[in-house]
């Protein structure tokens, strides 16, 4: 490295710890994908608007692109292959395939990082509350409709499973 | 030889009217595709490219400070 400023991190991303020395400039998604080799998060924009980018952070989704590595010292970061290795959006994952709600894939994994967020605090909610929600993650391919189909379709199997299904 | 009474659609191995395999989405929607950018190997060289400030100017010289700073690193002015 030339002589940039530097720091240590330690954080845990997909259960596993992980202890590196990152430019404070890298941003939380080039860590992930370049140091870590955790190519499933992909970079699309890089200045926050397609969603590419998107990892769950603590809880919550946020933009890899607009978080800086450093700033995750400390956090539990889980990428799209730690989501799918958990087996959390195992049935999302099925309706997607069965659904078509990808084309190339490329915006697929931040749309189901997404999604699982809106899964896992699953309520009722109407088509166009499911897009709304969904209106921070870009497709060029499919046109969304699919991929709100099987958003819709999951939702409705998990309010079911709770006996919530309006 | 063609049954002439077969439509279009009952030809046997025909794709027309079936629903294509898709292979490939099992994996690309655990997030295990390989996109461009995704492929590493080793001795990689990235490349960045000078854009001019001007919309319209004759071009007199091209910096490359930056480049020859970083040269050591293996990229390429």
């Amino acid at each position: 490295m030339t002589d940039e400023e530097t720091l240590t991190i330690s954080l845990t991303v997909n259960a596993e710890r992980v202890t590196r020395t990152v430019l404070t400039r890298q941003h939380l998604v080039d860590f992930l994908r370049i140091e870590l080799g955790l190519t499933g998060s992909h970079l699309g924009c890089e200045h926050g608007i397609c969603g590419a980018c998107s990892v769950r952070v603590d809880g919550d989704v946020v933009r890899g692109c607009l978080m800086l590595a450093a700033q995750a010292d400390g956090a539990e970061v889980v990428t799209i292959e730690g989501l799918s290795d958990t087996g959390e959006i195992a049935d999302l994952q099925r309706v997607f395939v069965e659904r078509n709600a990808l084309q190339c894939g490329f915006c697929t994994p931040g749309m189901l990082i997404t999604a699982a967020e809106l899964l896992r605090d699953a309520k009722p909610m109407s088509r166009d509350e499911i897009r709304t929600f969904m209106s921070g993650n870009y497709c060029r391919c499919t046109g969304y409709q699919a991929i709100i189909d099987a958003i819709e379709t999951t939702l409705g199997h998990r309010l079911t499973d709770r006996g919530l299904a309006e | 030889m063609t049954d002439p009474t077969e439509k279009p659609f009952d030809r046997p191995d025909s794709e027309i009217g079936r629903a294509a395999s898709r292979p490939n989405a099992e994996w690309l929607v655990a997030g295990r595709g390989c996109y461009t950018d995704d492929i590493a190997f080793s001795r990689l060289l990235h490349a960045a490219f000078v854009r001019s400030p001007y919309a319209h100017a004759r071009i007199d010289a091209i910096e490359t400070t930056l480049g020859h700073r970083l040269t050591d690193q293996g990229l390429v002015e």
